[in-house]
């Protein structure tokens, strides 16, 4: 983000509608997610050195104005400002709206659940796959355009569904989604579908499949590592499957990738096929469940394979972490998390990390 | 032994009177008294105050989240929505922030009255003798 300006304006926007939410027709739900986060690694290089301790908020704004609905979510870090979200919503008929904006990608789960609100994510970090695009994260998270979303129960049962179209990332050193405040460099056609089922409506009890597309143009040619060829595009085409089973205690969730990424320059085009995959228990102890353990195990085992994967030195193709979630009060937490991490430009090491979060208002 | 008779006596009476807790109290799902709703099942309450989309006799029902007495919520948690409130809220949070509609939330019991009133599709909860006591409203389901 290189648009600082718009960014404030974007921040003073939000606070305006957070001023007015207290009442009057902008009464909607305003919540902000304040977050500080220390990272300790055995290994450093300037990147990682860089995201030793960073302060964020995440703004978030959502209202509904009869069958309208708007939603915008503007992140402020130290090392970024983005606006995430902003999204207008129309309800065509009871459990079925159409959006227009730029959006989550529901092809990743974690995506759409977590995003940037880090209280509401049990563990500090995220799996590597569903990283964000400028965090070496290989699938797009964020796409511009529109998307249906469905939902209709059967039974005790819900079956949902997401569908979207439109403009997907470039790549330079990493994926760069469409930035709606800096609206130059625009993408190729991304589209995904995803499937969900609850077995009681309502219930976070979820499970499903999901399939996406993306043309991806990159910015200028590069060479692929594995084959040695220049190339300049990357086409990507992504089936997923997805799980999340949480009962008083127990949470677990997990999600697979097939990953096809057909990488092509200047009279060539190679074809990578791999998967990836994480799976992520929690426990809470006691009767307050204040406290939480938790676990995650990741890993892409033909990463290095991939020309496209490559291509992002920082993504972690194995990954394991254990931590502790600790809540203060039931809107804010404290975590402590320890990783071994493996990157694709094999530099591999142990880490420790501290975050507070919380969500306002109280 | 006419003091141990009156002590025995006193004893099985106090015994016999129903102690209310506040997990003994009944809750009343109510609209306006011109809604076209009939009637709603606990599933169903739950489903909607969890922000599911639920249609009864052709309308999609508005859960609003009755705040204005601290009994009737807590009695609502425990005997419908069977979480504590600040896992509920959480769990709105997060419906919220997927972009999800979160009901809406009254402190100020003229003031929800007043929503019910207006909206034909909108539903609330209170205690159930609040429920029978309030003019204007009709109960739909007793929980």
């Amino acid at each position: 983000m290189k648009d600082f300006g718009a960014s404030y304006a974007a921040i003073r926007t939000l606070i305006i509608l957070f001023a007015a939410s207290t009442g009057s027709v902008w009464a909607g739900d305003f919540l902000i997610f304040p977050s500080i986060t220390s990272v300790h690694q055995s290994q450093q290089d300037t990147e990682l050195a860089a995201k030793e301790f960073v302060p964020a908020a995440d703004f978030f704004y959502t209202n509904d104005f009869n069958q309208t609905r708007f939603l915008a979510e503007f992140l402020k870090s130290s090392q970024e400002a983005e606006l995430e979200r902003m999204q207008v919503g129309w309800r065509i008929m009871p459990g079925k709206t159409a959006w227009i904006g730029r959006f989550h990608n529901p092809l990743s789960f974690w995506n759409t659940q977590m995003h940037h609100g880090e209280f509401l994510q049990t563990s500090l970090s995220r799996p590597t796959v569903s990283n964000y695009e400028d965090e070496h994260g290989p699938l797009p998270a964020h796409i511009t355009g529109l998307m249906i979303e469905s939902s209709r129960t059967a039974g005790d049962s819900e079956i949902n569904y997401t569908a979207d179209l439109g403009v997907g990332p470039t790549f330079d050193t990493t994926l760069q989604p469409f930035d709606l405040l800096d609206p130059h460099n625009p993408g190729n056609l991304a589209a995904s579908v995803r499937l969900g089922y609850h077995p009681e409506a309502g219930n976070p009890n979820q499970y499903g499949v999901a399939i996406g597309y993306a043309d991806i143009p990159f910015t200028s040619t590069v060479t692929d590592p594995v084959s040695n060829l220049p190339v300049d595009e990357v086409e990507q085409a992504v089936l997923s499957a997805f799980l999340n089973i949480e009962s008083d205690k127990f949470h677990l969730i997990g999600e697979l990738f097939i990953l096809d990424n057909a990488v092509s320059g200047t009279g060539n085009s190679t074809k990578y096929t791999t998967f990836s995959a994480y799976l992520q228990g929690e426990y809470r102890l006691g009767e307050s469940a204040r406290t939480t353990l938790y676990g995650r195990i990741e890993s892409t085992p033909d990463a290095a394979k991939d020309g496209y994967l490559s291509l992002l030195p920082e993504f972690s193709p194995h990954q394991g972490v254990v931590g502790i979630r600790y809540d203060l009060t039931p809107k804010q937490a404290l975590k402590l998390e320890a990783g071994k991490t493996t990157r694709q430009d094999s530099l591999e090491f142990n880490s420790i990390s501290a975050q507070w979060s919380m969500v306002l208002p109280l | 032994m006419k003091y141990i008779i009156a002590i025995l006596f006193a004893a099985c009476v106090l015994l016999a009177t129903p102690v209310v807790h506040a997990e003994e109290q009944l809750v009343a799902v109510v609209v306006n008294a011109e809604s076209g709703i009939t009637t709603i099942s606990a599933k169903q309450v739950r489903r909607a105050y969890l922000g599911a989309s639920i249609v009864l006799n052709g309308i999609e029902i508005k859960p609003l989240l009755n705040e204005t007495n601290k009994l009737a919520s807590e009695v609502f948690m425990q005997r419908v929505m069977f979480m504590s409130a600040e896992a509920y809220e959480r769990q709105l949070i997060s419906r919220s922030f997927q972009g999800g509609i979160r009901p809406k939330v009254y402190e100020d019991l003229p003031e929800l009255l007043s929503a019910l009133h207006k909206d034909n599709a909108a539903i609330t909860f209170m205690l159930y003798q609040t429920a029978v006591d309030t003019p204007g409203i009709r109960i739909i389901g007793r929980l």
